[in-house]
């Protein structure tokens, strides 16, 4: 009856269980790798905030145009050349963070809206319902990823927006699967048993004893995915599916810079660096979370 | 002549969260031929000793201090690892897990495994090996030896792979054997076969063995010497039976006093009232067996009856499969039942409507095994304890933490954990909260399904005691289910005794406990170690596993295995023959061996 | 077994029919012009109406469907905007060049992957297996069309060792002929004992290969790591080991074959990972295959042609899904 999607259950074979987050938050900080990535996970979220302040040239980041000062090489002014618009490549590199973590943050959002409520409620109510829900999650996830989001974008028109969208629509079942398992694993539980046999209400028991214990695991997944929606938003970008010019997103940058490559080499560098170590520093933490979770590296 | 000795032996365990001190044995010594028991509870250090011994901690976590361990005279913390496997592990020392499942590997075939082992330890090759194999098979007393070789780890049953685990240990030919837990998850007839089988051997090929447990009675029947392991500290040692006639300490007390099966309960005094009756009560569940659709029937409960006067505790004993969860489960509405009715103070509590179903559930509440998973970890104290309370009552703000903080104290608890969340608890605590919150809707019947099976002997003490005094101050009714015969032992003054789903003996505690009547339920008394009568003699067991109850046998279900049984058991369904006015058996043979 | 098979085999087909719905939507539902979009922004009105004919647009939505399930059927996919020309022949055309790609990618994955999980596991906790954690955390971190242009520009224009892009320099394409006997070229020289040729297309080759196997090495290392670190753990190995059994023979007899299933289910779908990242990558190494028909399609938005590709590699990717089916299916614990 049911399609066991391998990948799923490898991923979920990996899915932190969380107690207490606060105790996980001081784990975290104790394994050095994992603690550096944070800080540089701060650094990172501070920059995309105040991007607009701190960057050296701020008009440089959408159309200003400059053709005397085209492809300059790094120096002490451009630390990271210029274009060929003749924009400071280091101004837009920093700003594009902000592009790159708003949009990421965005797709999962839209991505938990749609996929939770539907995994809470195949997990608690079960039955037709579960079966139907699972199947549609089956075939989305036979997909390979990012190609959903290429035909989709396709199909509605290139733009960061519908980007997004397409993120969001190959992302979602990820949620709705993993909440299930949660609901269903929470279902099973005794204190649910336990306010059975009080004789609790159905609502209040969904309410109160089951979606909160799911939110936890949640936001420890979301968090872990950032890595890969960054990813998957500069390979969108990269292929002109996603932000458009003169937008000073990465992947974009990278793709109009090949033209130009490999003389014009600090062009495709620099941004492609920015997601590398964005990405890196996310599933860094990922999987400090992962390794600090698993109960056979601890002890109770 | 000393042949093990471990001196000041000290290993810590580094973690996230710090160092700790699992193991801190000043000295033990173990003579030739002879068996020394090790006895101490989950957690308490046994299986990292027994790790300890043949190097195969995991270091890190785990880390070596200092110490020695001589076997023979030589150090093993001095052998290099290659050593270790070359010339010791196998050869000097085998080691019988605890779990036989998650010991052998399930990808190969236990021919396969076997003659790795011989291969290694014996150097035998192609049919000499197999012959070899098939040999000790014959020693563990595994019938259809071939065919076993060529089965699974998970085509056998409980028994069998214990079996082939001990046949693993004999391959190696080691005259110094470690068993850890042998006998753990392992139903009580089942321990037992397979305890005498291991003193047979121990006799036969003069081994030595360390025997590590968690029961004292386990090891009165098995060993010469005990020693006790308490927080990583060997707390007292010496002659098993000094020990137990004579405990110094206050937790080798408890342990001792855990394991002894003497009826301590008050005799069934109660009134006249009947507060629960269970008439031809099933619960069948439907089963699909591998791919094909067929469903076949797994009958967990079939049909039982009994009635509960108010004040009584009725103690549930039976093997694990028995049923006895599933009936309490249906009894308290959490399964739908298959058949048969249950009346609660003269209501029909299946009666699916509003009011009689609220009033039932008020009424009847349930304490469940683990405590760590039977609280919401995201709720107050209060929150859980009051559970009840707001699903019926209308209590608010100061009212209902008045409430709260009465029930708290009740149970020993004290007002400001009312703000507490329950992972800042001990086990025994929680099993508190876990009382308090059963006894918020001032409830007539209280269900205890296995009450203190997932914590320490300590508060296993506290909590019997605890939960005596309030039956008595609350006039409560209890259904207690036990794998433990001693707490049932302890609370129970009438006993259920459950095979395949049917009720095979229900009586009173003490007559039942004294003077069992129905087969089965003396095998499965007489299966128990019992620490006031040490040694082996006394144990006689079962022959054969319990059957499946999907194919439960025809007639009595129990025929297969009993030792009285007659052609007319496996036609006849046995019916209840009652012994005095509240004792039954049901055992159509019961007139006879009581005339004889 | 032959009936879980079976089973597997009739889940795939349900999964790719799912598949083809959702693309059937995307394409003919959601817009509200789908004719418009089928036939691209500069196509005539005449052209529109006739894909509406062609499309079975006029006619209710099931038929549509229906329609669109027939064509697929018979393998057809529709025209190209580009070339007009069938997309079955033109998929066919470019399916080779990939598939080199792919295989020589899966190699490095099972080759490297494995063994450094595996060694990363035996050395647990120790400085390579920080190493190689860092390593393979790094290689599923990077955006792989970045890495090509990185490999260029260290390979190509700072050490000059290896050529910027393409299957085959020019000048061998033009002074010798190209064999073509299975569409693989590095195998059709190999056959053809052209060796010359055969050393200038494994020259082409490895910077775009070693580009795409990054993400599945990472992926496989890490995953065989934890699979062998948590059987290595089990019960089952600490018994082997007090028997007294050779530590090498635990760890490559033992715990390989119980982590075989996980190890082999990775592989496979992280395969199906690849092919993706086989279309970036094409691009920056100008390797002539489905990734630059991808890009081209995506560049004219040639609708026709991104739905033909997609369920190609939907069906490989369902197929590999099966692969990993049958190869768990093989662990006597699972009762058929």
């Amino acid at each position: 009856m049911d399609y066991n999607h391998k990948w799923v259950q490898i991923k979920e074979s990996l899915k932190p269980k969380i107690h207490n987050f606060r105790e996980s938050l001081f784990l975290l900080g104790r394994n050095k790798l994992t603690a550096a990535a944070m800080f540089i996970l701060l650094a990172i979220i501070l920059t995309a905030l105040f991007a607009p302040y701190i960057i050296p040239y701020p008009e440089h980041i959408e159309d200003a145009v400059n053709m005397q000062e085209k492809f300059l090489e790094p120096s002490k002014e451009h630390l990271f050349g210029t274009d060929e618009m003749g924009r400071d490549i280091f101004s837009r590199t920093l700003y594009g963070s902000r592009v790159s973590l708003k949009t990421a943050i965005i797709a999962v959002a839209l991505a938990l809206i749609i996929g939770v409520p539907l995994g809470a409620i195949a997990g608690t109510i079960g039955g037709v319902l579960d079966e139907v829900i699972m199947r549609i999650t089956d075939v989305f996830l036979s997909f390979p990823p990012l190609l959903l989001a290429i035909v989709f974008v396709s199909t509605m028109g290139p733009s960061l927006n519908n980007a997004i969208a397409a993120i969001a629509l190959s992302w979602w079942p990820w949620y709705t699967r993993l909440v299930r398992g949660q609901a269903i694993s929470l279902k099973e539980r005794k204190f649910v048993q336990a306010a059975e046999t009080i004789g609790t209400s159905r609502l209040k028991i969904i309410m109160r004893h089951i979606v909160p214990n799911t939110i936890s695991p949640v936001i420890v997944q979301a968090s872990m995915d950032m890595g890969g929606v960054i990813l998957t938003v500069a390979a969108l970008s990269f292929l002109g599916l996603g932000a458009q010019a003169p937008q000073p997103e990465w992947g974009l940058m990278i793709n109009v810079s090949k033209n130009y490559f490999p003389d014009i080499w600090w062009y495709s560098v620099f941004p492609g660096l920015a997601i590398f170590i964005t990405v890196l520093v996310f599933n860094l933490i990922g999987d400090g979370i992962r390794e600090i979770l698993d109960p056979k590296t601890r002890k109770k | 002549m000393v042949y093990f000795e471990v001196n000041n032996l000290i290993v810590h365990h580094r973690t996230y969260e710090g160092v700790e001190t699992v193991l801190d044995i000043d000295h033990f010594e173990i003579d030739k031929g002879t068996t020394f028991g090790i006895v101490g509870e989950s957690g308490q250090g046994k299986t990292v000793l027994a790790l300890t011994i043949l190097q195969l901690l995991q270091c890190p976590p785990g880390e070596i201090i200092s110490g020695e361990i001589l076997l023979d005279g030589i150090d093993l913390l001095k052998v290099s690892q290659r050593k270790m496997q070359q010339q010791i592990r196998g050869r000097k020392i085998a080691m019988i897990f605890q779990d036989p499942m998650s010991c052998m590997n399930p990808v190969f075939t236990v021919g396969k495994q076997m003659l790795d082992v011989i291969a290694k330890n014996r150097g035998l090759k192609g049919t000499e090996a197999l012959d070899f194999a098939i040999d000790m098979l014959g020693m563990v007393r595994l019938s259809d030896a071939e065919n076993t070789l060529t089965k699974y780890p998970h085509q056998l049953s409980g028994g069998q792979r214990q079996r082939v685990v001990i046949a693993l240990a004999l391959c190696c030919g080691a005259e110094f054997l470690i068993a850890d837990e042998p006998t753990r998850n392992l139903d009580v007839t089942i321990q037992a076969s397979i305890l005498l089988l291991l003193k047979e051997l121990q006799t036969k090929l003069n081994m030595t063995v360390l025997f590590i447990s968690n029961s004292m009675g386990l090891v009165s029947a098995f060993c010469d010497r005990t020693a006790i392991l308490s927080g990583g500290k060997i707390i007292e040692q010496g002659n098993t039976s000094d020990i137990i006639l004579n405990p110094q300490q206050a937790y080798t007390k408890l342990l001792v006093e855990a394991a002894s099966l003497s009826n301590k309960s008050a005799p069934a005094h109660s009134g006249v009232e009947v507060l629960l009756k269970v008439e031809h009560l099933k619960k069948y569940f439907e089963v699909s067996k591998g791919l094909s659709k067929n469903k076949q029937q797994l009958k967990a409960v079939d049909d039982v009856s009994f009635e509960l006067k108010k004040g009584e505790v009725l103690g549930i004993v039976g093997e694990s499969g028995c049923g006895k969860s599933t009936l309490v489960n249906t009894i308290l509405s959490l399964f739908e039942p298959t058949g048969g009715d249950v009346w609660f103070e003269g209501q029909n509590a299946f009666l699916k409507k509003k009011k009689t179903d609220n009033a039932f559930k008020k009424n009847v509440q349930i304490v469940f095994q683990d405590p760590f998973w039977s609280l919401n970890p995201r709720w107050f104290v209060k929150d859980i304890v009051a559970e009840p309370i707001d699903a019926y009552g209308k209590l608010k703000g100061g009212e209902r933490l008045s409430r709260v903080n009465k029930l708290l104290e009740m149970v020993g608890l004290h007002k400001e954990d009312a703000f507490k969340y329950p992972h800042e608890f001990s086990g025994g605590q929680r099993q508190r909260i876990a009382i308090a919150r059963s006894l918020a809707s001032n409830p007539k019947l209280v269900v205890l399904d296995e009450p203190t099976s997932s914590i320490d002997v300590f508060s296993q003490a506290q909590i019997l005691g605890l939960l005596k005094d309030l039956k008595d101050e609350f006039n409560l009714t209890n259904i207690l289910i036990s794998h433990d015969l001693g707490v049932v032992n302890q609370m129970a003054n009438k006993i259920a005794v459950m095979y395949l789903g049917k009720i095979v003996e229900f009586g009173p505690a003490s007559e039942v406990f004294n003077d069992p009547r129905h087969p089965y339920t003396k095998a499965l008394f007489n299966s128990i170690p019992k620490i006031d009568k040490m040694g082996m003699e006394n144990i006689v067991t079962l022959e054969g596993t319990i059957p499946s109850p999907i194919n439960p046998p025809s007639g009595c279900s129990f025929h297969t295995r009993c030792a009285n049984a007659c052609e007319a058991c496996s036609e006849w369904n046995p019916y209840p023959i009652y012994v005095d006015k509240e004792h039954y058996v049901s055992c159509i043979l019961y007139e006879e061996t009581k005339e004889e | 077994m032959p009936r879980y098979i079976v089973k597997r085999l009739f889940n795939g087909l349900i999964v790719l029919l799912g598949v083809i719905t959702i693309t059937f939507f995307i394409a003919r539902v959601i817009p509200s012009d789908p004719a418009a979009k089928w036939v691209g922004a500069r196509a005539t009105p005449e052209q529109k109406a006739a894909a509406v004919v062609e499309l079975g647009l006029d006619q209710p939505l099931h038929i549509q469907y229906g329609t669109y399930l027939q064509d697929l059927l018979h393998g057809d996919l529709g025209r190209s905007l580009n070339s007009k020309q069938e997309i079955t022949t033109e998929l066919a055309n470019y399916l080779p060049a990939t598939f080199e790609l792919v295989i020589i990618a899966f190699l490095f994955a099972v080759m490297i992957g494995i063994p450094l999980g595996i060694y990363s596991a035996k050395k647990n906790g120790k400085l390579l297996d920080h190493v190689s954690r860092f390593f393979s955390i790094g290689a599923v971190s990077l955006p792989t069309f970045w890495v090509g242009l990185i490999l260029q520009l260290i390979f190509y224009r700072m050490l000059g060792w290896l050529p910027l892009g393409g299957r085959i320099s020019v000048e061998a394409s033009i002074f010798s002929t190209i064999p073509d006997i299975t569409g693989l070229l590095i195998l059709d020289c190999a056959l053809t004992g052209q060796w010359n040729l055969f050393i200038d297309a494994l020259k082409h080759i490895i910077l775009p290969a070693i580009t795409i196997s990054l993400y599945p090495i990472g992926l496989v290392a890490r995953m065989t790591r934890s699979a062998l670190l948590e059987i290595l753990n089990e019960d089952y190995i600490v018994a082997s080991r007090s028997y007294g059994i050779r530590e090498t023979r635990v760890l490559w007899r033992y715990a390989l074959k119980n982590s075989l299933g996980a190890t082999a289910t990775v592989v496979a779908l992280s395969m199906g990972y690849t092919l993706v990242n086989t279309f970036l990558t094409e691009t920056i190494f100008s390797w002539p295959g489905l990734g630059s028909y991808v890009s081209k399609s995506v560049v004219t938005l040639d609708l026709p042609a991104i739905v033909g590709i997609s369920l190609v590699s939907a069906f490989f990717y369902v197929i590999l899904n099966l692969i990993a089916d049958i190869i768990i299916a093989m662990d006597p614990r699972i009762r058929l």
